[in-house]
């Protein structure tokens, strides 16, 4: 019997845009089974459900407001889809490189006998799907729970959501779409990413000005309360369900779709299979060294080094870092000064987390370990000089913190440099014995790989973190955090011990 | 007597099935012997234990009198491997690249520098030394990769399926390459599915089934062995491999 593939025909939008979602899904995890592939999506969503009709039964009465509430409530809205945009162009932009550049399958698409703007409608709706999944899993709930008690033009919110995605991805096209023609698709991906990256860091940084800059944040929030001039306020009634401005905003989106299908995908399919220049690393000779170790590391760094996507990722961490360590860092009761043991306990915790990232990148993410294991050299030798170029830069985050600190605080100083190199340490060690081999490609997700790890990475870096602090302030209690960090260690050697005899009973039987 | 380049004696391999099945090979020095062997013969499974990246589950490897199950460090030094997937890193340039597999092998820095500008010049490379690998074509890659696994000088090159994806001109080049590098006393063992390379190139011809060798010699002597004088490799393999 024949298998029915799918419903769709065969090389219509439908078909096309379904191949699309589906390989966008796929995109996201290795798991091949339905169940462990959709359990995390189901209970990510629970979450937003139940809280999203428990806001909406709140706000069920909340017809009568005054007007200068409502002048609140707008320009709240209005920076919330300004925001929303935003951090959704960041999104879009990558995945827009994924789709038309990496899946390296627009010849084959644009090979077959279908018409080219179907495709690349397809696929530039695709995009706008998966950029607007997450933000809709949080956002629809609330909307419908609200209609169904007595609001129904809050669902103007789903609409927008969906109006600021296609935009979005207009924009993202047709930026990535210029990029590659002016500057060719390596440099263009390369500026996207960077540029989707500050993007996505900026608006995270704003979200949580309120912990990174009180002051800021009390300036910033006169501005809410002034009414924004017609038409700036137009998106914040969209989202209320006003029928003009929603009529607008639609429209709008449905323009910048049609105008990027037009000119954006076009252009960036067209320019995607531009012969690629090449790329000189420098002018210089090459200085060949001797030494193992030496050609490891100085390896390790060139390849960290040139590859801008693993760097925005690495910096993209740590910016999410940084509202945790404000909090930190406001020491005192008026939250004005900044302490020494905070920065201490900062710069550990950022040295562990950042150490366990490059030890992923130079350890498990090996482009030629076949190379590496035919070499006359003793796996031993290799995992340490790899271990080391994980620990150096980390390392020297935590030199540069106490060198900040060493004339104020020369012992808060002292301890900042010496459990900031155990957090790395101890971190990169741990991403050693039990990261398993992926590409590089795979950086973004790769705690989702391994849960436990990432758990025990963070509950690492956290222990050495807080026994920083408290050495620094001379307490005592310092020995609680590091006991802790000291268990996940002994559990560590514990558990890989019992991979080692399993392996052992592997190999003889 | 003259050593043996590799010595393989009843060496066994298993995964789900059994890849390598007791086998016995040798190849002597100075010589190009080429393997061939349907897909999933055992081939690749073969040449990565010779290549110490795969454990034998038995048997024994001897490469130029050292004991590679026993020494492999000692044994890798006279090795150099190349799959037909080149053991590349793209954000290196070749001249990066050669450093740093110098580095590995531990050759002299004056001595490597020297060596991987004659191995990029002769590949044609040189213009390209200070350029990523990523921006490189296929043949490209196959060359530097090549470069890395001549630099430093191994007694046993072992290729598999080397001419994967080149165009004329770069399989001319890796051709003469291997013609010159056994002419120089070198030893060669390549893996391919082109027979018409190995008719043309090879010393000896081995022929590997569901991880056994079936049959070995010169073409004449495969030729004899069939009982036909004038019998193509192509039509000697089929009917070898499939017996």
């Amino acid at each position: 019997m024949t298998r029915q593939f799918t419903s769709f025909a065969p090389g219509s939008f439908a078909w096309l845009l379904r191949h699309e979602l589906r390989l966008a899904l796929r995109g996201t995890g290795t798991r091949t089974n339905l169940f462990a592939r959709y359990a995390p999506v189901l209970l990510l969503a629970t979450v937003p459900t139940i809280g999203g009709v428990l806001l909406a039964w709140s706000l069920r009465d909340i017809g009568h407001v005054t007007a200068r509430d409502t002048t609140m409530i707008h320009n709240f809205l209005g920076l919330a889809v300004a925001g929303l945009i935003v951090l959704m162009i960041s999104t879009a932009s990558i995945a827009v490189l994924r789709t038309f550049h990496d899946r390296h399958d627009l010849d084959l698409l644009l090979s077959a006998p279908l018409p080219p703007a179907r495709v690349l409608a397809a696929k530039a709706v695709g995009v706008t799907v998966t950029v607007a999944a997450p933000f809709l899993l949080f956002t629809a709930p609330f909307a419908i729970a609200s209609a169904v008690f007595g609001h129904p033009g809050w669902l103007g919110g789903i609409v927008m959501v969906a109006v600021d995605a296609t935009l979005a991805t207009a924009i993202a096209l047709g930026l990535i779409g210029v990029l590659f023609s002016a500057i060719g698709p390596r440099r263009a991906r390369t500026v996207a990413q960077l540029v989707a990256a500050v993007m996505g860091g900026t608006i995270f940084l704003l979200s949580q000005l309120r912990n990174v800059s009180p002051e800021l944040a009390q300036r910033l929030s006169h501005l809410v309360a002034v009414p924004w001039p017609s038409p700036l306020d137009w998106p914040a009634r969209a989202v209320v369900g006003e029928p003009l401005p929603l009529l607008v905003m639609v429209a709008l989106a449905g323009l910048a779709a049609r105008g990027s299908s037009l000119f954006g995908a076009r252009h960036l399919a067209a320019s995607s299979d531009v012969t690629t220049r090449e790329r000189r690393v420098r002018s210089g000779p090459v200085r060949f060294r001797a030494g193992v170790a030496r050609v490891i590391v100085s390896k390790e760094l060139r390849l960290i080094a040139r590859d801008p996507e693993l760097i925005t990722q690495i910096g993209l961490r740590l910016i999410y870092l940084i509202p945790l360590g404000a909090l930190v860092l406001r020491g005192g009761d008026d939250g004005s000064g900044i302490d020494a043991p905070g920065i201490a306990a900062a710069a550990t915790a950022a040295a562990g987390l950042l150490a366990s990232s490059l030890a992923w990148i130079v350890v498990c993410a090996e482009d030629a370990p076949d190379l590496l294991a035919a070499a006359p050299v003793a796996p031993a030798a290799v995992r340490r000089a790899k271990l080391v170029a994980a620990c150096l830069v980390p390392v020297g985050l935590a030199l540069a913190a106490a060198a900040a600190l060493v004339r104020d605080a020369p012992f808060a100083a002292a301890v900042t440099l010496v459990m900031g190199s155990v957090a790395a340490a101890s971190a990169a060690v741990l991403q050693a014995w039990f990261g398993r081999p992926q590409p590089r490609a795979a950086f973004r997700r790769r705690q989702s790989g391994s849960f436990v790890i990432g758990l025990g990475e963070v509950l690492l870096a956290a222990g050495w973190s807080g026994t920083a602090a408290l050495i620094a302030r001379g307490s005592p209690f310092a020995i609680a955090p590091a006991l802790l960090a000291g268990m996940i260690l002994a559990g560590a050697i514990e558990a890989r011990r019992d991979r080692e005899r399993h392996d052992a009973v592997l190999q003889a039987t | 007597m003259t050593v043996a380049a590799l010595t393989v004696s009843k060496l066994r391999k298993t995964f789900a099935k059994v890849a390598v099945d007791d086998l016995d090979l040798t190849v002597r020095a100075g010589e190009l012997y080429a393997l061939l062997g349907p897909n999933g013969a055992g081939k690749t499974t073969t040449l990565r234990m010779v290549a110490g990246l795969l454990a034998p589950d038995s048997g024994g490897i001897d490469i130029f009198g050292v004991d590679a199950v026993a020494d492999p460090m000692a044994a890798k030094r006279r090795v150099a491997w190349l799959p037909d997937d080149a053991l590349l890193y793209d954000k290196l340039s070749p001249l990066e690249y050669l450093e740093f597999v110098a580095g590995l092998w531990g050759i002299d820095p004056g001595q490597a520098a020297t060596r991987a500008e004659e191995l990029l010049r002769w590949l044609d490379l040189w213009e390209s030394r200070d350029a990523r690998c990523e921006t490189f074509s296929r043949g490209m890659k196959q060359k530097t990769a090549l470069a890395g696994a001549l630099i430093h000088d191994p007694a046993l090159l072992i290729l598999d399926e080397p001419l994967t994806g080149l165009d004329a001109g770069a399989a001319r080049q890796v051709k003469d390459l291997l013609v010159r590098r056994v002419a120089d006393g070198g030893t060669v063992i390549l893996t391919t599915h082109i027979l018409e390379v190995a008719e043309r190139l090879a010393d000896r011809i081995g022929i590997i089934r569901a991880g056994r060798l079936v049959a070995e010699g010169t073409l004449a002597e495969l030729r004899s062995l069939r009982g036909s004088a004038d019998a193509s490799l192509e039509e000697m393999f089929i009917a070898l491999a499939a017996e």
